[in-house]
């Protein structure tokens, strides 16, 4: 076994040996960039033209998969005043009883609502707080139904192939341990010719871990998905800021079909769009300060203006409490459930 | 200051006036010229792209068949007009449209514009490209406007010199516009006709006859526009504009800033009865409107465009 610690290698000088490893080092790092690149680059090079009817979920499901679909149906689900805020403890589903909305277990849901939706309202059948709709159960539940995205993602190359990402894994997995492995036998062995001058390559084997890692990242989607948002949120890119487009006094004519405008924005920017807008209470509702602020600013858009409807459960819109909920260019400008 | 660059170029041109045209093509180029764009790829109707209506263009896509975009707006991009230009790239077949070539300057190119413009040509990959017939800057100043070069002999040599330039960089057919013309200068030689035809002959370069400039150049200075249309070398013509202009205090004005007047229509149906193009464009750049009100204008722009290609 003396031969395992007595050889070229184990003998080879510091200097020279730290020479050779950094060469690895960079050997590695350059073949995890191309690896990379490749996995980003697969195939098709064009850019995808913009859908002529887009669709809000499959957008959301671009940019951030299921969870950005959960949120998008929500603000779906908020507009329609599905779902409205809930004595400042959270939001519950409402359901539609004749011309009366009225709170109610939404264990029987129409047919006339996507699956998707149908998951998040039974969710809320009981008041919870809207971040709370992100759990294991749910997301797999969804899952199931946003197939049809991940066929268009994976037909038009806009995410990047399981498979390819799989040889990242493997690749980066691989480097690491050859990499990491090399650095040990050699500090192993010089260890035991008690030569103790092995700073530098300590060092090297720490700064080569750190590279191999930040070498290995590739992003979810390809670069023809990524331009493909870009496009998105170019194109559209006053939606940035729904409050900013609901105060011109006309509206551009968008191709968004039946979508919404929130909606629309919901799902090529995120909920971020919504601050400051009709919506408001809906993005406000992700943080926790503002889920637990009370009825001000409910995203009820239910009841309001509804021929005097009341909420048996005296949800924040119905108790009048001044706050600006209805009418105050709040909930009910967004349509959705407004009116009767 | 306009006047005294106005007058600098004018002295320019004047001195290199009388010369022949060495440099015209044989008819064997000029043949290969007329060829090339024949052969050129044709869109239909248009629009020249205003930011404004970026954001509707994809609820009128079926109306739109490909874009004019002005170059400059695209010099030395910032990210955001980066991402824009990517954007038009991906969704229509897009023309860049000069200002300021400025192919009328005696004092040449501006080696800095054309750069500038050959790589936005170069981005774009576009079956042609387009500037005027006119001059933006003289005697070392940008005058920043489009000004009338004069119909002249040392006009032409000034523009098939400049061409020359612009050709050896730029490699997709250039297309020259005519512009309105609010003075005729003392040195003119030529008819809008004759001049328009020799700056064919003499180079391989393409028209793109606005319609609307046409118009008013003939309402303004007395003349008959079919008759000039019937003098152009028709497979010279590749691309048309149009867009309504004012008339004010006797004089009709390219405003762009209005929908296209009767006259116009009438103007631009006769001129595609007489020739066939590639594409036509609706500019506005004043007034501009929601994209929806100027889908009509598109629309009949394309069924006139249809019937004459029937």
């Amino acid at each position: 076994m003396a031969w395992l610690f007595e050889n070229p290698l184990a003998n080879l000088p510091g200097p020279a040996f730290l020479g050779l490893y950094g060469a690895l080092l960079v050997g590695i790092v350059l073949f995890l960039r191309v690896l990379a690149g490749r996995i980003e680059n697969p195939g098709k090079l064009d850019r995808l033209g913009i859908a002529e009817a887009l669709d809000p979920f499959q957008v959301a499901y671009l940019r951030g998969g299921d969870t950005e679909v959960i949120r998008t149906a929500m603000v779906d689900l908020v507009e329609q005043g599905r779902l409205v805020e809930h004595q400042g403890t959270g939001i519950r589903a409402w359901l539609q009883n004749g011309t009366k909305w009225v709170a109610t277990d939404p264990t029987d849901i129409g047919a006339d609502l996507p699956p998707i939706h149908r998951i998040i309202l039974r969710f809320f059948a009981t008041p919870k707080t809207s971040e709370t709709v992100f759990t294991p159960e749910i997301r797999s539940q969804v899952h199931q139904h946003t197939n049809s995205y991940r066929t268009w993602m994976e037909q038009e190359e806009l995410e990047v192939d399981a498979d390819r990402a799989a040889w990242m894994r493997q690749g980066f997995l691989y480097s690491i341990i050859g990499f990491e492995a090399l650095g040990a036998y050699k500090l192993t062995a010089a260890l035991l010719n008690q030569r103790y001058n092995v700073i530098f390559l300590v060092i090297m084997m720490g700064v080569g871990a750190v590279l191999i890692i930040v070498s290995s990242y590739h992003r979810k989607l390809t670069q023809r998905g990524r331009n493909y948002l870009q496009d998105l949120q170019t194109a559209f890119a006053s939606l940035k800021s729904v409050k900013a487009v609901e105060k011109k006094p006309t509206q551009p004519e968008y191709a968004f079909g039946d979508a919404s405008l929130p909606l629309m924005a919901m799902g090529i920017f995120g909920v971020g769009a919504l601050q400051g807008s009709s919506l408001d209470p809906f993005y406000r509702s992700y943080q926790k300060s503002a889920a637990n602020g009370g009825g001000c600013g409910s995203f009820v858009t239910s009841s309001c203006g509804s021929s005097g409807d009341t909420d048996s459960s005296g949800s924040s819109c119905g108790s009048g409490s001044g706050c600006g909920g209805c009418g105050g260019g709040g909930g009910c400008g967004g349509g959705g459930g407004c009116g009767s | 200051m306009v006047a005294a660059a106005v007058a600098d170029v004018v002295v320019a041109v004047a001195v290199a006036a009388n010369s022949t045209s060495p440099g015209s093509m044989s008819d064997h180029q000029g043949h290969q010229a007329a060829e090339a764009y024949v052969s050129l790829p044709s869109y239909g109707v248009g629009l020249g792209f205003r930011p404004v209506h970026r954001e509707e263009l994809f609820s009128h896509r079926k109306s739109i068949d490909f874009l004019e975009i002005i170059a400059d707006h695209y010099f030395d991009p910032s990210p955001p007009k980066q991402a824009e230009l990517e954007l038009l790239q991906a969704n229509f077949p897009l023309i860049p449209h000069g200002l300021a070539l400025s192919i009328g300057s005696a004092e040449g190119i501006d080696a800095r514009y054309l750069s500038k413009f050959r790589s936005i040509v170069e981005q774009v990959r576009p079956a042609w490209c387009s500037d005027h017939i006119a001059f933006t800057r003289a005697g070392g100043i940008d005058i920043g406007h489009l000004t009338p070069v004069p119909k002249s002999r040392a006009s032409l040599d000034v523009i098939r010199d400049n061409l020359r330039r612009v050709q050896d960089v730029i490699h997709v057919p250039i297309i020259l516009e005519n512009i309105t013309e609010s003075i005729r200068y003392p040195e003119d030689e030529f008819s809008d006709a004759e001049f328009l035809g020799r700056i064919c002959d003499d180079n391989q370069v393409g028209l793109l006859l606005d319609v609307t400039n046409l118009y008013i150049n003939s309402v303004n200075h007395r003349f008959d526009p079919l008759e000039v249309v019937q003098r152009l070398p028709r497979d010279r013509i590749v691309q048309l504009h149009f867009v309504g202009g004012r008339f004010e205090e006797g004089l009709w004005v390219d405003s762009h800033d209005c929908a296209t007047q009767d006259e116009i229509w009438q103007l631009l149906e006769a001129v595609l009865a007489m020739i066939s193009v590639k594409g036509i464009i609706l500019e506005r750049d004043e007034r501009i409107p929601p994209l929806a009100e100027l889908i009509p204008e598109l629309d009949r722009a394309r069924s006139i465009f249809l019937a004459s290609k029937s």
